[in-house]
């Protein structure tokens, strides 16, 4: 999969292309608008993460070029502006996603992810890993054949780390898909660590293998055997 | 509201038009009773009965004449009714629209109209700025912030080389650093706001601050191998403070060199305008400014062209507050065909003037 970063701040441009790179990804990246295009005619991407504010010329005007085309790779837009009129521009413009600065890593890998992925089966209601299994439809939680008893958020706390089971997720992931809470400036990391902490000690006290693992400065990840 | 205007106005009119009729009868009275008085014949009621009949067209017309005073109180309060609706219309959120003034007499109405919509106008520039800043602002902390929340989580994401892990840090500081400076320009620019900042002020030798400010900034025009010309005279008397002067004067060398490419030229003048002012020039042989833009660069954020990578845009904005923190005011010298030549003009004190300031 070939991801190509247009993005003008050096430092950023060489993290991301290193973070995405790392993931797994062939990564092509540029600083301005007339390199880009160039980049889509001669070697298209299977998505795009463009940056808005670009030297030459705006990166509104790359995804439009882009659209027009007719090309249907997915775009996804980073920037530092959050209004609503700022967001609604970049979508009707031809934008898939919306990230906006500063965001976590691991947030971005979801998104590129979630972009590329194929039509999958439907999810199962039950879902395993390793030993622990979890019933979405009855709400219940197995370890081995010992059954927890889990409060409600802390069961979406964990259905959530098994659903991207082996990716870390980040606290503001966490605060927005399972809080429903957008606007970073909640403060939310203690709430979501105490509840982290609850669920460690009803899931993995008094079992070898720990399965919930806090990722040092990122968040956390929930993983079987490798 | 009590009594609306137009009911107002329609009151008065009939009260107008019942003191003509009263009045016209107070006449009539008097002439028959003055014709009763030489002529004694007939009897007063007679005579009085005529003056009843003299006004008694006048309130058979009454009616009718009340209807006019409505339509007349109607025709007058329509263009304020237009003017409130439109107005409301922008106050609900269409602030773009405007009361159209296309089709009304020049009067006193369309007067007022003109008036409003320059308000708007004034309230309109103000949200867009404000909206812009807010935009700039989060645009240049949050960029920095990116780059470090990205660099630090690709780094740790597994096992590194040391080297891997120093150069990670090394580029996080970075981020630190340019971000440490957008947020001292703007806690600088907020702190111009306020006017204790002159309290401060003492009377000193600009020629001092531009010798000290050019000592500053030599090694950095040598190294460019760029021309850097300094010109002073003496007795330039400023009231001000000196660190703020010099930062003045260094935002806009900075901005020179960075435009200047090697081998130009920057020049520095302090010179004495008239008996009031000094000026202070600052010119550079870079690509200059296009005058569409020359607004545009002394505002929060707006950027120079090609400094781009460099500045987020608040050096100028210092320069411009500075200035005017000191009773001057600075500008871009537009008739200049090559590079581009800022004017800051600042009030002289000399002899006497400081001691209204003591």
């Amino acid at each position: 999969m070939h991801v190509m970063v247009v993005e003008d701040d050096e430092t950023m441009a060489a993290t991301l292309a290193k973070g995405i790179m790392e993931d797994g990804y062939k990564v092509t990246s540029c600083g301005t608008a007339a390199d880009a295009l160039r980049i889509v005619d001669d070697e298209p991407p299977d998505l795009v993460l463009l940056d808005i504010g670009l030297p030459d010329r705006s990166g509104m005007e790359v995804l439009q070029a882009i659209r027009s085309r007719k090309c249907l790779t997915p775009v996804i837009i980073l920037t530092a502006r959050d209004a609503i009129r700022d967001r609604v521009k970049g979508l009707d413009a031809g934008a898939d996603d919306y990230l906006i600065k500063p965001f976590a890593f691991a947030e971005l890998l979801a998104r590129i992810r979630a972009r590329l992925r194929h039509p999958e089966v439907p999810e199962s209601n039950i879902l395993r890993v390793d030993d622990l299994m979890i019933d979405a439809l009855n709400r219940r939680v197995m370890r081995g054949s010992h059954e927890m008893s889990l409060t409600g958020q802390e069961f979406e706390l964990l259905r959530y780390l098994v659903i991207n089971v082996g990716k870390t997720v980040s606290r503001d992931m966490i605060a927005r898909d399972v809080w429903h809470i957008e606007s970073r400036a909640t403060p939310l990391d203690n709430v979501i660590d105490v509840h982290i902490s609850h669920l460690r000690a009803k899931v993995d006290r008094g079992f070898d293998k720990e399965l919930i693992r806090t990722v040092w400065g990122i968040g956390f990840v929930l993983k079987g055997d490798e | 509201m009590k009594t609306p205007l137009r009911l107002r106005l329609f009151f008065w009119l009939v009260a107008l038009l019942v003191i003509f009729v009263t009045f016209q009868f107070a006449i009539f009275s008097i002439i028959e009773f003055r014709a009763w008085i030489h002529h004694p014949g007939e009897t007063l009621r007679d005579h009085l009965m005529e003056a009843v009949q003299g006004v008694g067209w006048d309130l058979a017309a009454l009616p009718f004449l009340i209807g006019v005073a409505w339509w007349i109180s109607m025709k007058m309060i329509r263009p304020i009714q237009t003017i409130t609706l439109a107005a409301d219309n922008i106050c609900s959120g269409h602030f773009e629209d405007r009361i159209s003034t296309g089709n009304m007499p020049d009067d006193e109405m369309r007067r007022m109209a003109t008036t409003i919509n320059a308000a708007f106008d004034y309230y309109h520039d103000a949200v867009e700025r404000l909206r812009r800043f807010s935009g700039d602002a989060s645009h240049q902390l949050r960029t920095p912030l990116a780059a470090m929340q990205s660099v630090g989580e690709v780094a740790l994401s597994r096992e590194r080389h040391p080297e891997e892990y120093r150069q990670a840090m090394a580029n996080m500081l970075e981020e630190v650093r340019r971000m440490s400076r957008v947020t001292e320009q703007l806690l600088r620019l907020a702190r111009l706001e306020r006017t204790e900042v002159q309290s401060s002020f003492v009377r000193m030798d600009i020629g001092k601050v531009v010798c000290r400010t050019a000592a500053i900034f030599q090694p950095l025009c040598d190294e460019k191998r760029v021309v850097f010309r300094v010109e002073t005279e003496s007795g330039l008397q400023v009231f001000g403070h000196e660190d703020l002067l010099i930062e003045m004067l260094a935002n806009l060398l900075d901005n020179a060199l960075r435009v200047t490419p090697n081998g130009g030229e920057i020049f520095l003048k302090a010179e004495l305008e008239s008996n009031r002012e000094i000026l202070v020039t600052v010119a550079d042989t870079g690509p200059g400014i296009a005058p569409e833009l020359a607004e545009r660069v002394f505002e929060l954020f707006g950027q120079v062209p090609g400094t781009r990578q460099t500045g987020a845009g608040l050096g100028l904005a210092i320069v411009a507050a500075i200035a005017k923190a000191h009773g001057g005011r600075a500008e871009l010298n537009l008739q200049q065909t090559r590079g581009a030549v800022f004017h800051v003009h600042l009030p002289l004190r000399a002899g006497v003037l400081d001691r209204s300031f003591g």
